[in-house]
């Protein structure tokens, strides 16, 4: 006996409006890419607490993303506390997702296990994000890759769906396998099936014990101005309410629905054979003659002093733990030299990283910067950084180019990782340098000029010129590559294009300090005319 | 009664009718028509193995440059006096324009065809009465970026014409060339194959690996493997891949040409307004007028010269009739 419940429905339209938006926006990307406009890919991502928060306490300085993310937190926090966390059941990912995975197994087996409300252990999250929030800013992302809810749910789905995004949407498709993204892929997408697995057989697992954005969110939503109510005097005590509760939040018995732990599904609201819960105000009495004492009463057995200040202590502590940390911090060029094994110093990092150190501790590796890369060069791998960033961000130039009229990633970055800047800086930031391996190089060893390096070059860095070869003292006639470091900026087109084979005869080494080409002069704007009519 | 009718409609079965023999007629011919031995696309005959008389038919071709004005005037005076776009494109054909797209560059950047060239070559087939205009390249850059940004996709699709992509590899064939020495075999766009007509529209600019790229140059953004061009000599991939299939029109937009720094153009390439517009049947002269307009020997181009002794056209002034129009 099903009610019809509005609240359902506006929460399906919300999710539905957030999800359709977002495939909509990454498949539709590709058709606006323009060289200086928003991009609809970074809307949803910027509604995404974890990043939003990332960006608010660890940017650098203050930029325009740092405001709108500011908006976007406010927003949501506030919106919980009037409201409760509806934002769990309609704009995380990872919540979604395990509703999908709930409702499926719910459609499928007939005996799946009741849900029981159950005494809270509230501490799990609180340790967990103090241990994320400290691992940030040493520069290890792991336990965000694999607790921050957005980054858990996303980043399987981002790098999953590439190559279906690359062929269908921008009609270029990497067909070797060397080019799929590997390990952390594979890593990332058992780990979220685990979760969902968990979520098939016991409602929101992960929301309910490790969620860490979840925990901020109790903090406001502990005593919201609406929240759902049972009515002692309707109910009937069969329990359909709470073993339905996805976040095992709802005690029947005792007439209670804990609102801080509740994420608005209205699941119970439209299961209800009597009517009895219904989403109200929360200092409005339910029974006549019922006192807004009596009323709170019911709820304070498990909203009490004593744990309310546990959870508070856990909070500070890890605030001070956090905020200590910048002051152990050594020589950053010290450590992003300990930090990073030999071969490991020649990966670039996408434009706007600034350096490897501030990259390590702003990325969380979501992988929107690798799904809107028009040319693909973003790659996500566990090669770049090893186990303490397992996803990483590096430029892998056999895939594509860094393009130079492109900063997507930059504005896509949920978490300001990478800096949003002017196209016009932009372009003159250089991520890496061109190196040449002379001996492998097309014109030195067949004679055949090629200068396909130089053709793509779009600040003119490399330039084909006869040079004296010093090994032979004799001048070749041949004009070949010369790379002038000033210019490069590392776009790796060179290294792209490259028709060397096996192996490339240019490459590009990545600088761990992204820095500034000495300012182009531009060259005369004037348009000189001919003379001559017709020179032929 | 009923059986009646029932006898009487399997007795005209048997019948062999005017329309039974129609019928059969049509679906025999139809039938030799799909079948591979027919060379049913005519052209693959009849430009991978090109016949002397064929050709010199061809070379007493017309040589048209039209200078000043704006872009669509240079575009109109060089169609009308090559005698009209209907010499080419017929009513119901479809028009394949392959102008540079290259690159991510705006149009003042001048590495990409100038949006206004392709808009009026593609006004000027759709007035023809084309079927279908449509226009590609096989870009450097990413080429949604390209397309955009170049100018090109806003023009083509006010113009009515279609813009298709370039960047898979699953969109092309593979060719065999038989006459040549090198490029053997190609993988060329499905479209520069199927389409019945093909205009050409380079824009002339200096290109670091090849001296100057314009009309046979512009013909490598129909290819899908560039890598092989540089690892085995541009200058003779470049000429052979033109026995593939010449371009039936090629007009080279000479507007604003870049001197130095091509084909992409950095910061401090050089540029000059040339106000030019170079229009042929002939690639090959196309590209020796080019070579003058930027201040380069055609000697110096070796690509001319194979072109030109593979049979593609001439690269002799004084075998084509030049036609200067001054605006």
């Amino acid at each position: 006996m099903k009610r019809y419940s509005p609240l359902l429905t506006l929460r399906l339209f919300l999710l539905w409006v957030f999800l359709l938006g977002w495939g909509f926006a990454i498949y539709h990307g590709p058709r606006g890419i323009s060289n200086n406009v928003l991009i609809p890919e970074s809307f949803p991502a910027l509604f995404q607490v974890g990043p939003a928060i990332v960006k608010l306490l660890l940017s650098p300085s203050l930029q325009w993303g740092v405001f709108i993310g500011a908006i976007a937190l406010a927003i949501i926090f506030l919106a919980t506390a009037v409201f409760g966390r509806w934002y769990c059941a309609s704009l995380c990912p990872m919540g979604v997702l395990q509703d999908f995975s709930l409702r499926i197994s719910r459609k499928v087996f007939r005996n799946v296990p009741k849900q029981r409300f159950y005494h809270p252990r509230h501490y799990i999250p609180w340790i967990l994000l103090a241990l994320i929030a400290y691992g940030l800013l040493r520069g290890s992302s792991l336990l965000y890759t694999f607790f921050e809810p957005y980054s858990v749910a996303m980043r399987p789905l981002f790098l999953s769906f590439e190559p279906i995004v690359r062929k269908f949407a921008y009609h270029s498709f990497a067909s070797d396998f060397q080019s799929l993204t590997g390990a952390i892929l594979l890593v990332s997408a058992l780990w979220l099936l685990g979760l969902l697995l968990m979520a098939a057989i016991r409602g929101r697992f992960f929301c309910r014990h490790l969620c860490p954005v979840g925990a901020i969110l109790e903090l406001f939503s502990m005593n919201p101005v609406w929240k759902l109510k049972i009515n002692p005097s309707q109910c009937v005590a069969c329990r359909k309410c709470e073993s339905v509760c996805r976040a095992s939040c709802v005690d029947p018995l005792r007439y209670f629905i804990e609102s801080k732990r509740c994420i608005l599904c209205f699941e119970c609201v439209s299961l209800c054979p009597t009517g009895a819960i219904n989403y109200l105000r929360t200092n409005e009495p339910l029974l006549v003659g019922e006192t807004r004492g009596e009323s709170e009463f019911r709820g304070h057995h498990l909203v009490n002093r004593r744990e309310f200040l546990k959870s508070l202590s856990v909070l500070c502590l890890s605030v001070v733990w956090i905020l200590l940390e910048p002051f152990s911090r050594r020589n950053s060029k010290e450590r992003a030299e300990v930090l990073i094994g030999a071969y490991k110093r020649y990966v670039a990092f996408p434009p706007g990283a600034e350096s490897l150190l501030a990259l390590k501790s702003r990325c969380v590796g979501c992988g929107l910067c690798q799904i809107v890369c028009p040319s693909g060069v973003i790659q996500l791998s566990i090669k770049v950084q090893g186990f303490s960033h397992p996803a990483l961000p590096g430029l892998n130039y056999s895939r594509g180019y860094c393009q130079y009229e492109c900063r997507r990633c930059m504005v896509v970055c949920p978490t300001g990782a990478l800096r949003v800047m002017p196209l016009e800086e932009k372009k003159k930031l250089k991520i890496g340098i061109s190196r040449l391996i002379r001996s492998r190089c097309i014109i030195v060893r067949h004679g055949r000029p090629c200068g396909a390096c130089a053709e793509h070059c779009p600040t003119g860095a490399i330039t084909l010129e006869v040079v004296s070869d010093r090994a032979r003292g004799r001048r070749r006639n041949m004009p070949e590559p010369v790379i002038h470091e000033s210019l490069c900026i590392g776009c790796g087109a060179c290294e792209t294009v490259c028709p060397a084979k096996p192996t490339r005869a240019i490459y590009i080494e990545g600088l761990e300090v992204q820095e500034k080409i000495q300012g182009v002069s531009q060259a005369n704007p004037k348009l000189p005319g001919s003379r001559r009519d017709f020179p032929f | 009664m009923r059986q009646e009718v029932e006898k009487k409609a399997e007795e005209r079965q048997d019948l062999v009718t005017r329309r039974t023999i129609l019928r059969g007629a049509l679906w025999t011919f139809a039938m030799l028509m799909a079948h591979p031995i027919i060379p049913f696309r005519s052209y693959v005959g009849a430009s991978s193995n090109p016949s002397q008389e064929e050709r010199t038919m061809r070379e007493k071709s017309l040589l048209v440059a039209v200078k000043g004005g704006s872009y669509e005037e240079r575009v109109d005076r060089a169609i009308e006096a090559l005698g009209g776009i209907n010499r080419w494109v017929n009513k119901g054909s479809r028009v394949l324009v392959k102008p540079n797209i290259g690159w991510n560059v705006p149009p003042e950047g001048a590495a990409n065809t100038h949006p206004r060239v392709v808009k009026r070559i593609v006004e000027h087939c759709i007035t023809a009465g084309a079927r279908e205009v449509i226009v590609f390249d096989h870009t450097c850059d990413s080429w949604q970026a390209a397309y955009r940004n170049s100018g090109i996709e806003e023009a083509v699709k006010s113009a009515g014409g279609k813009m298709i992509p370039g960047n898979s590899e699953d969109l092309y064939e593979k060719m065999k060339i038989p006459r040549a020495s090198t490029l053997k075999e190609v993988k060329v766009h499905g479209e520069y194959m199927n389409a019945d007509v093909v205009i050409n529209v380079p824009i002339l600019k200096h290109h670091s690996g090849a001296g100057m790229t314009c009309a046979l140059k512009n013909l490598m953004g129909v290819v899908w493997d560039r890598g092989f061009y540089h690892l085995h000599g541009l200058d003779t991939c470049i000429a052979e891949f033109s026995l593939v299939r010449v371009p039936n029109l090629t007009i080279v937009d000479a507007g604003i040409i870049m001197k130095t720094g091509g084909p992409r153009g950095n910061p401090k390439s050089v540029f000059e307004r040339q106000d030019m517009l170079i229009a042929s049947s002939d690639p090959v002269i196309c590209d020796v007028a080019a070579a003058f307009t930027l201040g380069k020997r055609p000697e110096e181009l070796g690509y001319i010269e194979e072109a030109a002794n593979l049979g593609i056209g001439t690269n002799i002034m004084d075998k084509v009739e030049v036609r200067r129009i001054s605006i």
